[in-house]
Protein backbone atom coordinates (compact mmCIF):
# COMPACT_ATOMS: atom_id res chain seq x y z
CA UNK A 1 0.00 0.00 0.00
CA UNK A 2 3.24 2.59 0.84
CA UNK A 3 4.25 1.73 -2.08
CA UNK A 4 1.13 2.30 -4.59
CA UNK A 5 0.78 5.47 -2.42
CA UNK A 6 4.21 6.75 -3.20
CA UNK A 7 3.39 5.86 -6.82
CA UNK A 8 0.15 7.91 -6.98
CA UNK A 9 1.81 11.13 -5.27
CA UNK A 10 4.91 10.86 -7.53
CA UNK A 11 2.30 10.77 -10.56
CA UNK A 12 0.26 13.78 -8.56
CA UNK A 13 3.20 16.04 -8.53
CA UNK A 14 3.80 15.52 -12.31
CA UNK A 15 0.60 16.03 -12.86
CA UNK A 16 0.86 19.93 -11.29
CA UNK A 17 3.74 20.40 -12.76
CA UNK A 18 2.30 20.01 -16.24
CA UNK A 19 -0.46 22.25 -15.22
CA UNK A 20 1.10 24.52 -13.88
CA UNK A 21 3.18 24.98 -17.09
CA UNK A 22 -0.33 25.10 -18.84
CA UNK A 23 -1.72 27.41 -16.78
CA UNK A 24 2.01 29.25 -17.18
CA UNK A 25 1.38 29.17 -21.31
CA UNK A 26 -1.55 30.67 -21.25
CA UNK A 27 -0.30 34.45 -20.91
CA UNK A 28 2.81 33.57 -22.77
CA UNK A 29 0.74 31.84 -25.70
CA UNK A 30 -1.53 34.61 -26.04
CA UNK A 31 -1.39 35.53 -29.94
CA UNK A 32 0.35 38.96 -30.68
CA UNK A 33 1.77 40.42 -27.53
CA UNK A 34 0.11 39.59 -24.26
CA UNK A 35 1.15 43.02 -23.22
CA UNK A 36 -1.43 44.46 -25.49
CA UNK A 37 -3.82 42.02 -24.81
CA UNK A 38 -3.44 43.19 -21.10
CA UNK A 39 -4.41 46.89 -21.52
CA UNK A 40 -7.03 46.11 -24.02
CA UNK A 41 -8.70 48.69 -25.18
CA UNK A 42 -7.41 51.02 -22.63
CA UNK A 43 -4.96 53.84 -24.09
CA UNK A 44 -1.56 53.23 -22.33
CA UNK A 45 2.26 54.77 -22.87
CA UNK A 46 5.33 53.35 -23.99
CA UNK A 47 6.34 53.77 -20.13
CA UNK A 48 3.28 51.90 -18.79
CA UNK A 49 3.78 49.15 -21.47
CA UNK A 50 7.66 48.68 -20.28
CA UNK A 51 6.41 48.70 -16.86
CA UNK A 52 3.82 46.24 -17.58
CA UNK A 53 5.69 43.98 -19.47
CA UNK A 54 8.38 44.33 -16.76
CA UNK A 55 6.05 43.57 -14.08
CA UNK A 56 4.88 40.10 -16.07
CA UNK A 57 8.10 39.21 -15.96
CA UNK A 58 7.94 38.99 -19.89
CA UNK A 59 11.23 40.41 -20.82
CA UNK A 60 12.77 37.60 -19.05
CA UNK A 61 13.83 34.19 -20.41
CA UNK A 62 10.75 31.78 -20.72
CA UNK A 63 12.46 29.44 -18.05
CA UNK A 64 13.70 32.20 -15.50
CA UNK A 65 9.82 33.61 -15.49
CA UNK A 66 8.15 30.50 -15.22
CA UNK A 67 10.45 29.53 -12.16
CA UNK A 68 10.36 33.04 -10.47
CA UNK A 69 6.34 32.20 -11.58
CA UNK A 70 6.19 28.72 -9.83
CA UNK A 71 7.89 29.96 -6.88
CA UNK A 72 5.96 32.96 -6.04
CA UNK A 73 3.16 30.62 -6.10
CA UNK A 74 3.94 28.24 -4.13
CA UNK A 75 5.20 30.62 -1.47
CA UNK A 76 1.24 31.99 -1.61
CA UNK A 77 2.41 35.00 -3.86
CA UNK A 78 -0.45 34.78 -6.96
CA UNK A 79 0.38 38.06 -8.06
CA UNK A 80 -1.70 41.34 -8.15
CA UNK A 81 -4.93 41.73 -10.02
CA UNK A 82 -5.35 44.50 -12.09
CA UNK A 83 -9.24 44.70 -12.08
CA UNK A 84 -9.34 44.63 -8.10
CA UNK A 85 -5.84 46.39 -7.78
CA UNK A 86 -5.81 43.18 -4.93
CA UNK A 87 -3.44 40.84 -3.88
CA UNK A 88 -5.18 37.43 -5.76
CA UNK A 89 -4.08 35.81 -2.62
CA UNK A 90 -6.70 38.11 -0.86
CA UNK A 91 -9.20 37.33 -3.09
CA UNK A 92 -8.61 33.71 -3.49
CA UNK A 93 -9.16 33.77 0.99
CA UNK A 94 -12.25 35.62 0.48
CA UNK A 95 -13.78 33.73 -2.49
CA UNK A 96 -12.52 30.20 -2.38
CA UNK A 97 -14.49 29.26 0.92
CA UNK A 98 -17.57 30.17 -0.19
CA UNK A 99 -17.08 27.51 -3.51
CA UNK A 100 -15.98 25.11 -1.34
CA UNK A 101 -19.27 25.19 0.67
CA UNK A 102 -21.45 24.78 -1.91
CA UNK A 103 -20.19 22.38 -4.04
CA UNK A 104 -19.10 20.50 -0.63
CA UNK A 105 -22.44 20.40 0.30
CA UNK A 106 -23.90 19.62 -2.63
CA UNK A 107 -21.48 16.84 -3.57
CA UNK A 108 -22.62 15.28 -0.46
CA UNK A 109 -26.69 15.24 -1.27
CA UNK A 110 -25.88 14.63 -5.02
CA UNK A 111 -24.33 11.31 -3.87
CA UNK A 112 -26.59 10.44 -1.07
CA UNK A 113 -29.82 10.59 -3.44
CA UNK A 114 -28.00 9.41 -6.09
CA UNK A 115 -26.53 6.14 -4.88
CA UNK A 116 -30.35 5.25 -3.20
CA UNK A 117 -32.13 6.59 -6.41
CA UNK A 118 -29.79 4.17 -8.32
CA UNK A 119 -30.19 1.01 -6.10
CA UNK A 120 -34.26 1.74 -5.82
CA UNK A 121 -34.18 1.49 -9.52
CA UNK A 122 -31.85 -1.33 -10.26
CA UNK A 123 -34.17 -3.25 -7.65
CA UNK A 124 -37.22 -2.34 -8.92
CA UNK A 125 -35.75 -2.71 -12.56
CA UNK A 126 -38.70 -3.11 -15.09
CA UNK A 127 -41.35 -1.37 -12.66
CA UNK A 128 -42.71 2.10 -13.46
CA UNK A 129 -41.07 3.28 -10.91
CA UNK A 130 -37.64 2.62 -12.41
CA UNK A 131 -38.85 4.02 -15.74
CA UNK A 132 -40.18 7.02 -14.20
CA UNK A 133 -36.43 7.63 -12.22
CA UNK A 134 -34.52 6.85 -15.16
CA UNK A 135 -36.45 9.29 -17.52
CA UNK A 136 -36.47 11.82 -15.18
CA UNK A 137 -32.57 10.72 -14.38
CA UNK A 138 -31.81 10.98 -18.37
CA UNK A 139 -33.49 14.32 -18.91
CA UNK A 140 -32.44 15.80 -16.09
CA UNK A 141 -28.57 15.16 -17.57
CA UNK A 142 -29.70 17.33 -20.69
CA UNK A 143 -30.73 20.24 -19.33
CA UNK A 144 -28.04 22.65 -19.29
CA UNK A 145 -27.45 24.33 -15.45
CA UNK A 146 -27.62 28.07 -16.33
CA UNK A 147 -30.95 27.40 -17.79
CA UNK A 148 -32.13 25.54 -14.75
CA UNK A 149 -30.79 27.83 -12.21
CA UNK A 150 -33.24 30.86 -14.50
CA UNK A 151 -36.29 28.52 -14.69
CA UNK A 152 -35.62 28.08 -10.60
CA UNK A 153 -35.52 31.69 -10.47
CA UNK A 154 -38.08 32.86 -12.63
CA UNK A 155 -40.46 30.32 -10.69
CA UNK A 156 -38.81 30.73 -6.88
CA UNK A 157 -37.94 34.36 -6.59
CA UNK A 158 -39.85 36.39 -9.74
CA UNK A 159 -42.69 34.63 -9.49
CA UNK A 160 -43.72 32.83 -6.30
CA UNK A 161 -41.18 35.43 -4.04
CA UNK A 162 -40.36 32.69 -1.77
CA UNK A 163 -36.29 32.86 -2.03
CA UNK A 164 -34.10 35.10 -2.39
CA UNK A 165 -32.75 35.63 -6.53
CA UNK A 166 -28.67 36.27 -5.64
CA UNK A 167 -26.59 36.65 -3.03
CA UNK A 168 -25.04 34.40 -0.48
CA UNK A 169 -25.28 34.28 2.90
CA UNK A 170 -23.04 31.64 5.80
CA UNK A 171 -25.19 29.78 8.27
CA UNK A 172 -23.36 32.45 11.60
CA UNK A 173 -25.33 35.19 9.46
CA UNK A 174 -28.82 33.28 10.49
CA UNK A 175 -29.36 29.78 9.86
CA UNK A 176 -32.87 30.96 7.99
CA UNK A 177 -30.87 33.28 5.74
CA UNK A 178 -27.89 31.06 4.82
CA UNK A 179 -30.20 28.44 4.10
CA UNK A 180 -32.80 30.52 1.42
CA UNK A 181 -29.83 31.97 -0.09
CA UNK A 182 -28.37 29.00 -1.05
CA UNK A 183 -31.16 26.26 -1.59
CA UNK A 184 -31.40 27.17 -5.08
CA UNK A 185 -28.01 27.13 -6.13
CA UNK A 186 -27.49 23.94 -4.16
CA UNK A 187 -30.19 22.36 -6.24
CA UNK A 188 -28.62 23.61 -9.51
CA UNK A 189 -24.97 22.37 -8.66
CA UNK A 190 -26.49 18.98 -7.70
CA UNK A 191 -29.30 17.95 -9.96
CA UNK A 192 -26.85 16.80 -12.96
CA UNK A 193 -24.32 14.89 -10.59
CA UNK A 194 -27.63 12.94 -8.89
CA UNK A 195 -28.60 12.07 -12.14
CA UNK A 196 -25.32 11.17 -13.23
CA UNK A 197 -24.50 9.13 -9.91
CA UNK A 198 -28.38 7.56 -10.45
CA UNK A 199 -27.15 6.45 -13.74
CA UNK A 200 -23.68 4.88 -13.01
CA UNK A 201 -25.38 3.32 -9.41
CA UNK A 202 -28.00 1.46 -11.23
CA UNK A 203 -26.08 0.30 -13.99
CA UNK A 204 -23.13 -0.75 -11.59
CA UNK A 205 -25.83 -2.74 -9.25
CA UNK A 206 -27.46 -4.63 -12.30
CA UNK A 207 -24.33 -6.10 -13.03
CA UNK A 208 -23.67 -6.57 -9.42
CA UNK A 209 -27.00 -8.05 -9.00
CA UNK A 210 -26.30 -10.63 -11.57
CA UNK A 211 -23.53 -11.86 -10.10
CA UNK A 212 -22.99 -15.79 -8.41
CA UNK A 213 -22.52 -14.22 -5.06
CA UNK A 214 -26.19 -12.42 -5.04
CA UNK A 215 -27.71 -15.53 -5.52
CA UNK A 216 -25.76 -17.65 -3.28
CA UNK A 217 -26.50 -14.98 -0.81
CA UNK A 218 -30.04 -14.96 -1.21
CA UNK A 219 -30.30 -18.69 -1.59
CA UNK A 220 -28.34 -18.80 2.26
CA UNK A 221 -32.05 -17.89 3.22
CA UNK A 222 -30.19 -13.63 4.07
CA UNK A 223 -33.38 -10.58 4.04
CA UNK A 224 -33.30 -9.05 0.76
CA UNK A 225 -31.90 -5.76 2.11
CA UNK A 226 -28.91 -7.44 3.70
CA UNK A 227 -28.46 -9.01 0.24
CA UNK A 228 -29.02 -5.62 -1.50
CA UNK A 229 -26.89 -3.43 1.05
CA UNK A 230 -23.81 -5.75 2.18
CA UNK A 231 -23.48 -7.95 -0.92
CA UNK A 232 -24.40 -5.61 -3.64
CA UNK A 233 -24.08 -2.06 -3.03
CA UNK A 234 -20.72 -2.53 -1.15
CA UNK A 235 -19.46 -4.01 -4.28
CA UNK A 236 -21.15 -1.55 -6.50
CA UNK A 237 -19.40 1.25 -4.77
CA UNK A 238 -16.34 0.60 -6.06
CA UNK A 239 -16.49 1.51 -9.52
CA UNK A 240 -18.35 4.42 -8.22
CA UNK A 241 -16.15 5.70 -6.27
CA UNK A 242 -13.85 6.34 -9.17
CA UNK A 243 -16.25 8.87 -10.50
CA UNK A 244 -16.10 11.19 -7.84
CA UNK A 245 -13.18 13.07 -9.05
CA UNK A 246 -14.81 13.67 -11.81
CA UNK A 247 -17.77 14.68 -10.21
CA UNK A 248 -15.61 17.22 -8.01
CA UNK A 249 -14.26 19.03 -11.26
CA UNK A 250 -18.17 18.84 -12.81
CA UNK A 251 -19.15 20.81 -9.97
CA UNK A 252 -16.54 23.23 -9.61
CA UNK A 253 -16.86 23.94 -13.46
CA UNK A 254 -20.80 24.34 -12.48
CA UNK A 255 -19.79 27.49 -10.35
CA UNK A 256 -18.36 29.73 -13.19
CA UNK A 257 -21.93 29.66 -14.37
CA UNK A 258 -24.06 28.96 -10.87
CA UNK A 259 -22.46 31.54 -9.30
CA UNK A 260 -22.49 33.93 -12.02
CA UNK A 261 -26.50 33.59 -12.15
CA UNK A 262 -27.13 33.64 -8.40
CA UNK A 263 -24.62 36.52 -8.27
CA UNK A 264 -22.65 34.58 -5.37
CA UNK A 265 -19.08 35.98 -4.91
CA UNK A 266 -16.89 32.62 -5.36
CA UNK A 267 -14.32 31.19 -7.12
CA UNK A 268 -16.53 30.74 -10.52
CA UNK A 269 -17.66 34.59 -10.63
CA UNK A 270 -14.31 35.71 -9.58
CA UNK A 271 -13.17 33.22 -12.62
CA UNK A 272 -15.35 35.08 -14.82
CA UNK A 273 -15.13 38.78 -13.83
CA UNK A 274 -11.20 38.29 -14.45
CA UNK A 275 -12.42 36.51 -18.18
CA UNK A 276 -14.52 39.68 -18.97
CA UNK A 277 -11.52 42.46 -17.73
CA UNK A 278 -8.60 39.48 -18.85
CA UNK A 279 -7.10 40.00 -16.13
CA UNK A 280 -4.55 36.66 -16.25
CA UNK A 281 -3.16 36.89 -12.66
CA UNK A 282 -6.51 35.69 -11.60
CA UNK A 283 -7.48 33.62 -14.09
CA UNK A 284 -4.36 31.49 -14.14
CA UNK A 285 -4.46 31.63 -10.32
CA UNK A 286 -8.37 30.11 -10.66
CA UNK A 287 -7.58 27.64 -13.28
CA UNK A 288 -4.24 26.10 -11.51
CA UNK A 289 -5.94 26.19 -8.10
CA UNK A 290 -9.27 24.78 -9.52
CA UNK A 291 -7.12 22.00 -10.96
CA UNK A 292 -4.80 21.25 -7.98
CA UNK A 293 -7.86 21.04 -5.98
CA UNK A 294 -9.36 18.12 -8.60
CA UNK A 295 -5.73 16.43 -8.37
CA UNK A 296 -6.25 16.04 -5.01
CA UNK A 297 -9.27 14.58 -4.96
CA UNK A 298 -8.50 12.20 -7.11
CA UNK A 299 -5.88 11.56 -5.47
CA UNK A 300 -7.51 10.62 -2.02
CA UNK A 301 -10.05 8.89 -4.28
CA UNK A 302 -7.48 6.35 -5.81
CA UNK A 303 -6.08 6.41 -2.58
CA UNK A 304 -9.81 5.28 -1.13
CA UNK A 305 -9.84 3.26 -4.19
CA UNK A 306 -6.20 0.99 -3.50
CA UNK A 307 -7.42 0.56 0.06
CA UNK A 308 -10.85 -1.08 -1.00
CA UNK A 309 -10.09 -3.04 -4.09
CA UNK A 310 -6.19 -4.84 -3.40
CA UNK A 311 -6.58 -5.75 -7.10
CA UNK A 312 -5.73 -2.27 -8.11
CA UNK A 313 -2.73 -1.42 -5.75
CA UNK A 314 -1.07 -4.60 -7.19
CA UNK A 315 -1.38 -3.35 -10.35
CA UNK B 1 -23.32 -3.44 -46.24
CA UNK B 2 -24.89 -6.64 -44.90
CA UNK B 3 -23.62 -5.60 -41.27
CA UNK B 4 -24.26 -1.83 -41.73
CA UNK B 5 -27.82 -3.33 -42.39
CA UNK B 6 -28.12 -5.17 -39.44
CA UNK B 7 -26.67 -2.44 -37.63
CA UNK B 8 -29.33 -0.25 -38.61
CA UNK B 9 -31.88 -2.61 -37.78
CA UNK B 10 -30.57 -3.15 -34.25
CA UNK B 11 -30.71 0.64 -33.81
CA UNK B 12 -34.32 1.71 -34.96
CA UNK B 13 -35.52 -1.33 -33.25
CA UNK B 14 -36.70 0.92 -30.28
CA UNK B 15 -39.88 3.84 -31.18
CA UNK B 16 -37.49 5.92 -28.74
CA UNK B 17 -34.32 5.86 -31.09
CA UNK B 18 -36.58 6.38 -34.15
CA UNK B 19 -38.22 9.72 -32.53
CA UNK B 20 -35.01 10.86 -31.47
CA UNK B 21 -33.17 9.94 -35.05
CA UNK B 22 -36.32 12.08 -36.21
CA UNK B 23 -35.87 14.94 -33.96
CA UNK B 24 -32.14 15.10 -34.92
CA UNK B 25 -33.00 14.95 -38.14
CA UNK B 26 -35.43 18.33 -37.87
CA UNK B 27 -32.56 20.21 -36.06
CA UNK B 28 -30.12 19.08 -38.56
CA UNK B 29 -32.64 20.22 -41.16
CA UNK B 30 -33.58 23.56 -39.53
CA UNK B 31 -29.44 24.37 -39.36
CA UNK B 32 -29.39 23.64 -43.16
CA UNK B 33 -32.79 25.51 -44.69
CA UNK B 34 -32.36 28.04 -41.63
CA UNK B 35 -32.54 31.25 -44.40
CA UNK B 36 -35.57 29.53 -45.94
CA UNK B 37 -37.60 28.65 -42.85
CA UNK B 38 -37.03 31.68 -40.66
CA UNK B 39 -39.49 34.66 -41.31
CA UNK B 40 -36.84 37.56 -40.53
CA UNK B 41 -33.34 38.05 -40.85
CA UNK B 42 -31.76 37.02 -37.38
CA UNK B 43 -30.46 40.35 -37.05
CA UNK B 44 -32.99 42.77 -38.28
CA UNK B 45 -34.23 45.09 -35.61
CA UNK B 46 -37.82 46.18 -35.26
CA UNK B 47 -37.14 48.91 -31.82
CA UNK B 48 -40.91 49.64 -32.40
CA UNK B 49 -41.86 46.14 -31.54
CA UNK B 50 -39.46 45.36 -28.67
CA UNK B 51 -40.03 42.33 -26.04
CA UNK B 52 -43.83 41.83 -28.20
CA UNK B 53 -45.45 39.08 -27.08
CA UNK B 54 -45.85 36.38 -29.24
CA UNK B 55 -48.81 37.07 -32.29
CA UNK B 56 -49.33 36.05 -36.09
CA UNK B 57 -46.50 38.30 -36.92
CA UNK B 58 -43.62 37.02 -34.22
CA UNK B 59 -44.64 33.83 -33.51
CA UNK B 60 -42.92 33.75 -30.67
CA UNK B 61 -42.30 37.51 -29.72
CA UNK B 62 -39.32 39.69 -29.96
CA UNK B 63 -36.48 40.45 -28.08
CA UNK B 64 -35.40 43.52 -26.32
CA UNK B 65 -34.43 45.12 -29.64
CA UNK B 66 -37.32 43.86 -31.53
CA UNK B 67 -35.39 41.08 -33.35
CA UNK B 68 -37.60 37.95 -34.13
CA UNK B 69 -37.01 35.18 -31.10
CA UNK B 70 -38.01 31.85 -33.62
CA UNK B 71 -35.63 33.24 -36.66
CA UNK B 72 -33.26 33.57 -34.20
CA UNK B 73 -33.65 30.24 -32.54
CA UNK B 74 -33.61 28.58 -36.24
CA UNK B 75 -30.13 30.67 -37.07
CA UNK B 76 -28.56 29.34 -33.40
CA UNK B 77 -29.22 25.59 -34.49
CA UNK B 78 -26.72 26.15 -37.10
CA UNK B 79 -23.77 27.22 -34.33
CA UNK B 80 -25.09 24.65 -32.42
CA UNK B 81 -24.45 22.10 -34.75
CA UNK B 82 -21.72 23.46 -36.21
CA UNK B 83 -19.76 23.74 -33.39
CA UNK B 84 -21.52 20.42 -31.63
CA UNK B 85 -20.06 18.10 -34.89
CA UNK B 86 -16.87 19.81 -35.49
CA UNK B 87 -15.91 20.05 -31.68
CA UNK B 88 -16.82 15.99 -31.37
CA UNK B 89 -14.57 15.30 -34.94
CA UNK B 90 -11.74 17.44 -33.55
CA UNK B 91 -11.85 15.53 -30.45
CA UNK B 92 -12.51 12.44 -31.82
CA UNK B 93 -9.23 12.39 -34.52
CA UNK B 94 -6.45 13.90 -31.80
CA UNK B 95 -7.86 11.98 -29.09
CA UNK B 96 -7.93 8.36 -31.06
CA UNK B 97 -4.66 8.88 -32.39
CA UNK B 98 -3.09 9.72 -28.86
CA UNK B 99 -4.92 6.91 -26.82
CA UNK B 100 -3.78 4.55 -30.23
CA UNK B 101 -0.39 5.85 -29.80
CA UNK B 102 0.51 5.66 -25.95
CA UNK B 103 -1.82 1.92 -26.42
CA UNK B 104 0.35 0.53 -29.07
CA UNK B 105 3.48 1.53 -28.03
CA UNK B 106 3.24 1.78 -24.29
CA UNK B 107 6.09 2.62 -22.17
CA UNK B 108 7.53 6.18 -22.38
CA UNK B 109 5.08 7.26 -25.04
CA UNK B 110 2.14 6.03 -22.99
CA UNK B 111 3.68 7.60 -19.99
CA UNK B 112 4.16 11.10 -21.43
CA UNK B 113 0.84 11.27 -23.41
CA UNK B 114 -1.13 10.15 -20.39
CA UNK B 115 0.06 12.60 -18.06
CA UNK B 116 -0.24 15.52 -20.34
CA UNK B 117 -4.11 14.02 -20.78
CA UNK B 118 -4.15 13.63 -17.22
CA UNK B 119 -3.37 17.14 -16.57
CA UNK B 120 -5.74 18.88 -19.04
CA UNK B 121 -7.98 16.38 -17.90
CA UNK B 122 -7.99 17.45 -14.32
CA UNK B 123 -8.81 21.23 -15.29
CA UNK B 124 -12.76 21.24 -15.43
CA UNK B 125 -13.48 20.89 -18.52
CA UNK B 126 -15.80 24.66 -18.67
CA UNK B 127 -12.81 26.16 -16.62
CA UNK B 128 -10.47 24.95 -19.61
CA UNK B 129 -12.79 26.20 -22.60
CA UNK B 130 -13.55 29.78 -20.56
CA UNK B 131 -9.88 29.97 -19.65
CA UNK B 132 -8.56 28.96 -23.46
CA UNK B 133 -11.39 31.43 -24.65
CA UNK B 134 -10.61 34.33 -23.02
CA UNK B 135 -6.67 33.92 -24.20
CA UNK B 136 -7.35 33.07 -28.10
CA UNK B 137 -10.74 34.90 -28.46
CA UNK B 138 -14.20 33.86 -29.76
CA UNK B 139 -14.85 32.91 -33.20
CA UNK B 140 -16.95 29.46 -34.48
CA UNK B 141 -13.77 27.56 -35.67
CA UNK B 142 -11.54 28.88 -32.34
CA UNK B 143 -14.62 28.04 -29.99
CA UNK B 144 -15.00 24.17 -31.93
CA UNK B 145 -11.54 23.68 -31.48
CA UNK B 146 -10.99 24.19 -28.06
CA UNK B 147 -14.50 22.26 -26.60
CA UNK B 148 -12.66 19.41 -29.02
CA UNK B 149 -9.18 19.84 -27.04
CA UNK B 150 -11.56 19.58 -23.71
CA UNK B 151 -13.02 16.18 -24.96
CA UNK B 152 -9.77 14.88 -26.05
CA UNK B 153 -8.48 13.09 -22.95
CA UNK B 154 -11.96 11.07 -22.77
CA UNK B 155 -11.13 9.63 -26.17
CA UNK B 156 -7.64 8.09 -25.64
CA UNK B 157 -8.70 7.23 -22.39
CA UNK B 158 -11.01 4.66 -23.66
CA UNK B 159 -9.19 3.96 -27.21
CA UNK B 160 -5.67 3.24 -24.66
CA UNK B 161 -7.97 0.76 -22.84
CA UNK B 162 -9.46 -0.86 -26.10
CA UNK B 163 -6.12 -1.65 -27.59
CA UNK B 164 -4.28 -2.96 -24.32
CA UNK B 165 -7.37 -5.21 -24.91
CA UNK B 166 -6.86 -5.87 -28.64
CA UNK B 167 -3.05 -6.24 -28.48
CA UNK B 168 -3.43 -9.41 -26.56
CA UNK B 169 -4.90 -10.77 -29.74
CA UNK B 170 -2.84 -13.68 -31.70
CA UNK B 171 -3.15 -11.69 -34.56
CA UNK B 172 -1.34 -8.78 -33.30
CA UNK B 173 1.68 -10.94 -32.03
CA UNK B 174 1.77 -12.43 -35.81
CA UNK B 175 1.73 -9.14 -37.37
CA UNK B 176 4.65 -8.24 -35.50
CA UNK B 177 6.68 -11.61 -36.02
CA UNK B 178 6.03 -11.35 -39.87
CA UNK B 179 7.58 -7.46 -39.91
CA UNK B 180 4.23 -4.96 -39.91
CA UNK B 181 5.29 -1.92 -39.35
CA UNK B 182 3.78 -0.13 -36.17
CA UNK B 183 1.28 2.26 -38.48
CA UNK B 184 0.12 -0.32 -41.01
CA UNK B 185 -0.33 -2.43 -37.22
CA UNK B 186 -2.15 0.28 -35.83
CA UNK B 187 -4.16 1.57 -38.59
CA UNK B 188 -5.15 -1.53 -40.15
CA UNK B 189 -5.34 -4.04 -37.26
CA UNK B 190 -6.29 -2.71 -34.26
CA UNK B 191 -8.17 0.81 -35.54
CA UNK B 192 -10.60 -0.91 -36.91
CA UNK B 193 -10.96 -3.28 -33.77
CA UNK B 194 -11.28 -0.31 -31.57
CA UNK B 195 -14.19 1.85 -33.72
CA UNK B 196 -17.28 0.76 -32.13
CA UNK B 197 -16.08 2.94 -29.24
CA UNK B 198 -15.14 5.60 -31.00
CA UNK B 199 -18.52 5.58 -32.91
CA UNK B 200 -20.27 5.55 -29.63
CA UNK B 201 -18.60 7.90 -27.46
CA UNK B 202 -18.65 10.56 -30.56
CA UNK B 203 -22.52 10.40 -30.74
CA UNK B 204 -22.75 10.44 -27.19
CA UNK B 205 -20.16 13.61 -26.78
CA UNK B 206 -22.21 16.16 -29.65
CA UNK B 207 -24.47 16.54 -26.98
CA UNK B 208 -22.38 17.79 -24.10
CA UNK B 209 -20.46 19.55 -27.01
CA UNK B 210 -23.75 21.45 -27.46
CA UNK B 211 -24.28 21.83 -23.80
CA UNK B 212 -20.71 23.16 -23.47
CA UNK B 213 -21.22 25.96 -26.60
CA UNK B 214 -23.92 26.96 -24.75
CA UNK B 215 -22.76 27.18 -21.66
CA UNK B 216 -19.99 29.26 -23.46
CA UNK B 217 -22.87 31.54 -25.29
CA UNK B 218 -24.35 31.91 -21.74
CA UNK B 219 -21.37 33.32 -20.21
CA UNK B 220 -20.39 35.51 -22.62
CA UNK B 221 -17.41 33.69 -23.96
CA UNK B 222 -18.85 31.99 -26.77
CA UNK B 223 -19.87 32.60 -30.12
CA UNK B 224 -19.86 37.00 -30.14
CA UNK B 225 -22.89 39.18 -30.38
CA UNK B 226 -25.30 39.83 -32.44
CA UNK B 227 -24.74 36.05 -34.26
CA UNK B 228 -27.66 34.04 -32.87
CA UNK B 229 -27.09 31.49 -30.24
CA UNK B 230 -28.94 29.46 -28.23
CA UNK B 231 -27.19 30.08 -24.94
CA UNK B 232 -26.91 33.80 -26.08
CA UNK B 233 -30.23 34.33 -26.33
CA UNK B 234 -30.92 32.72 -22.74
CA UNK B 235 -28.47 34.98 -21.61
CA UNK B 236 -30.10 37.81 -23.54
CA UNK B 237 -33.37 37.27 -22.47
CA UNK B 238 -32.81 36.53 -18.44
CA UNK B 239 -33.48 40.34 -17.30
CA UNK B 240 -37.31 40.04 -18.78
CA UNK B 241 -38.29 36.39 -17.92
CA UNK B 242 -41.39 38.76 -15.78
CA UNK B 243 -42.62 40.60 -18.99
CA UNK B 244 -41.08 37.97 -22.14
CA UNK B 245 -40.41 34.66 -20.82
CA UNK B 246 -39.73 33.20 -24.33
CA UNK B 247 -36.68 35.13 -25.16
CA UNK B 248 -35.12 32.77 -22.61
CA UNK B 249 -37.37 29.67 -22.23
CA UNK B 250 -37.76 28.61 -26.38
CA UNK B 251 -34.22 28.59 -26.76
CA UNK B 252 -32.95 26.65 -22.98
CA UNK B 253 -36.40 24.26 -24.30
CA UNK B 254 -34.46 23.71 -27.89
CA UNK B 255 -31.26 22.92 -26.02
CA UNK B 256 -32.69 20.54 -24.33
CA UNK B 257 -34.98 18.74 -26.93
CA UNK B 258 -31.96 18.60 -29.11
CA UNK B 259 -29.27 17.45 -26.58
CA UNK B 260 -31.97 14.86 -25.52
CA UNK B 261 -32.62 13.70 -29.02
CA UNK B 262 -28.53 13.30 -29.43
CA UNK B 263 -28.04 11.46 -26.05
CA UNK B 264 -30.63 8.81 -27.01
CA UNK B 265 -29.48 8.26 -30.44
CA UNK B 266 -26.10 7.59 -28.61
CA UNK B 267 -27.61 5.29 -26.27
CA UNK B 268 -29.22 3.70 -29.27
CA UNK B 269 -26.28 3.72 -31.26
CA UNK B 270 -23.85 1.98 -28.46
CA UNK B 271 -26.88 -0.51 -27.95
CA UNK B 272 -27.09 -1.34 -31.28
CA UNK B 273 -23.06 -1.82 -31.70
CA UNK B 274 -23.05 -3.64 -28.48
CA UNK B 275 -25.72 -5.67 -27.39
CA UNK B 276 -24.38 -7.04 -24.25
CA UNK B 277 -24.83 -3.47 -23.16
CA UNK B 278 -28.30 -3.31 -23.97
CA UNK B 279 -30.40 -1.92 -20.77
CA UNK B 280 -27.85 -2.60 -18.25
CA UNK B 281 -26.36 0.69 -18.81
CA UNK B 282 -28.15 4.03 -20.00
Amino acid sequence: MKKYILKRLWQMLLVLFLVSVFCFSLVRLIPGDPVKAVFGEVQYTEEEYQELRSELGLDKPYLEQYFRWITDFCCGDFGVSYTFDRPVRELVAQRAPITLYLTGISLVISMILGICAGVFTAVKRGRPSDTIITLLANTTHCVPNFWLALLLVFLFSVSLGWLPSYGFAWPSEGILKSFKTCLLPIVCFSLGPIAGITRQTRSCMLEVIRQDYMRTAKAKGLRKNTVIFRHGLRNALIPLITFMGMYVSTLLGGSAIIEQVFSIPGMGSLLMTSVSARDFPVIQTCVLLMAAFSIMINLIVDILYGYIDPRIRLN
Amino acid sequence: MEKIMSFLKNLFDRKIVILAAAGTLLFIGMAIFAPLLAPYDPNRQDLMSSLAKPSAKYLLGTDLHGRDILSRIIFGTRISMVIGILAVFIGTIIGSLLGLIAGYFGGIPDLVIMRILEAVFSIPRIILAIALGAVYGNGLAILAVIIGFSTIPGYARLIRGQVFQVKQNDFIAAGEVIGVSSARQILKHILPNVISPIIVMMTQNIGSAILTEASLSFLGVGINPPTATWGGMVNDGRSYLLTSPLASLAPGVCIVILVICLNILGDGVRDALDPRLKGITH
